[in-house]
């Protein structure tokens, strides 16, 4: 544990000094696994599946802000859309305007969880979004994250339908009737909103308690009710899940959390005290958890310059200190007595 | 000589200006009835946009069934159907939209009078520093 909070300390101090590159260094990777996430699923568009396409868009969304990943993603689900059909393009166009105006424009600050949902999902780790969402955020990324659990679902029926929906046989009205069964009459998608409404809540309320090990607990909880809404699901609706994979799933999302709360949280509940005391008006009941911090080593160089009589002391400071120089300096040596008595002489 | 408390001060100040004080300002140019107002205007013309889409969209979709028995529906009571169902989601998102308002006007509030607190916090540091400078010239002359 000393040496994880070691490397914390040291990854803080590295972050510290070079914010300005390490910040859009993973701005970029985040944009880079979005993307290609994005382009495995529909990957319909050649010119916009490519590897230089996707880091020249990747390298814009890095000096960006972040939310501009949010908006590049879903011009690229947009494009992929019109590879196979003006329709179908139209439609996505339309899905996320009004997931914009009748969702998204509440919580402009947490929408990245939008694009991140189907990122999720090509991880195998979709509890992630709502547990992190949970620890870092609050109720209000909910909503982004369901948006996204809507986008993702809407791509896997555009790449299951894509044989039909390029068909020039097919109408406009039955493209627009199999994207929209697609959607309204996912069970599979209800099931995964839910749940992501479920853990998020309880992963934000239990994480804001006061008892100890509280994210953990969070954590624990959210993966549980996780795999408990997915099993229940499965038993009485008409979803069909690998029990397996989703449970290595929820676990992954538990190690995604504990990593979060490694690196934003950090505090040592052994060490934590509670006291109380009150004034006129109220009894405070004060609990304090400090934060576990780890004193770096530091590497010291002491020069000792000294006369020839002061040579043995000067032998005992080399033995006792590890970290002393090698080669101490030599004054010349100097008689200060003699020097200030002719200056004063002078005077 | 550098103040060191004087530095730290407009380094809180940029950053907040740069950080979240950036819309904190913007709102502060508004009375809370102004902004929230405004915000309601703006909620009317999404509002419309997002049902008249919805409704597009409806349309659409049962467009076989529409064309089929158009001529067997009361379609005053359609029309009424519509129009109530747009009302209801003109008040649900108003609603929304009022408390929304209401609550980052607030937020922004709160930030912006401790940044007037910490602009005048620095302004008294500059001022303090004018009548230490002050002093010294006037020993300089009289010297």
């Amino acid at each position: 544990m000393t040496a994880l909070l070691e490397l914390k300390q040291k990854i803080r101090d590295i972050y510290g000094e070079y914010d300005t590159w390490i910040v859009p260094a993973l701005k970029f990777l985040l944009a880079l696994a979005v993307f290609l996430g994005i382009n495995s699923k529909l990957g319909f568009l050649e010119k916009l599946d490519n590897i230089f396409v996707v880091l020249i868009l990747s390298v814009i969304c890095a000096i960006l802000p972040i939310n501009a990943m949010t908006v590049v993603g879903c011009v690229l689900i947009i494009g992929h859309c019109y590879a196979v059909g003006v329709e179908v393009a139209a439609f996505a166009l339309l899905l996320m305007i009004l997931l914009m105006i009748l969702f998204l424009r509440f919580t402009s600050k947490d929408n990245l969880a939008m694009i991140l949902a189907p990122t999720s999902f090509s991880l195998h780790i979709p509890a992630a979004v709502p547990m992190g969402g949970g620890l870092l955020r609050g109720p209000s990324c909910a909503v982004p994250a369901c948006c996204g659990v809507i986008l993702y679902f809407f791509m896997d029926v555009v790449k299951e339908k894509s044989s039909v929906l390029q068909a020039k046989e097919t109408e406009a009205a039955q493209k627009l009737q199999l994207l929209l069964d697609g959607l309204m009459k996912n069970q599979e998608m209800w099931l995964y909103v839910i749940s992501f409404l479920v853990v998020l809540m309880l992963v934000y309320l239990i994480s804001r308690c006061s008892f100890d090990y509280s994210w953990r607990a969070a954590n624990a909880t959210g993966a549980i009710a996780y795999i408990v809404i997915m099993i229940l699901g499965s038993m009485f609706l008409d979803v069909h899940l690998n029990i397996g994979e989703m449970i290595a799933g929820a676990l992954g999302a538990v190690v995604v959390g504990l990593v979060i709360e490694f690196f934003v949280l950090g505090i040592d509940y052994s060490r934590s005290e509670t006291t109380q005391f009150e004034d006129d008006e109220y009894v405070y009941y004060v609990k304090a958890v400090p934060k576990s911090v780890v004193a770096q080593k530091e590497k010291r160089i002491k020069k000792i310059s000294s006369e020839k009589g002061a040579e043995g002391e000067a032998g005992n400071d080399k033995t006792e200190s590890d970290d002393v120089s090698e080669g101490a300096v030599k004054e010349p040596e100097f008689d200060f007595e003699k020097q200030l008595e002719e200056s004063l002489k002078d005077l | 000589m550098l103040n060191e408390q004087k530095i730290k001060k407009m380094n809180k100040l940029a950053a907040y200006e740069a950080g979240e004080g950036k819309e904190h300002l913007a709102i502060s140019n508004y009375y809370r009835s102004d902004y929230i107002g405004l915000a309601l205007i703006k909620n009317f013309f999404l509002t419309t946009i997002a049902y008249g889409l919805l409704l597009l969209v409806y349309i659409g979709y049962r467009l076989d069934y529409l064309m089929e028995n158009i001529h067997k529906m009361n379609l005053v009571l359609l029309g009424v159907k519509a129009v109530g169902v747009y009302v209801g989601m003109l008040v649900v998102y108003s609603l929304l939209t009022y408390i929304y308002c209401s609550v980052k006007y607030s937020r922004a509030q709160k930030g912006i009078q401790g940044y007037y607190k910490n602009l005048s916090q620095l302004q008294k540091i500059y001022e303090r520093e004018e009548r230490r400078t002050g002093k010294l010239m006037g020993r300089r002359k009289q010297a």
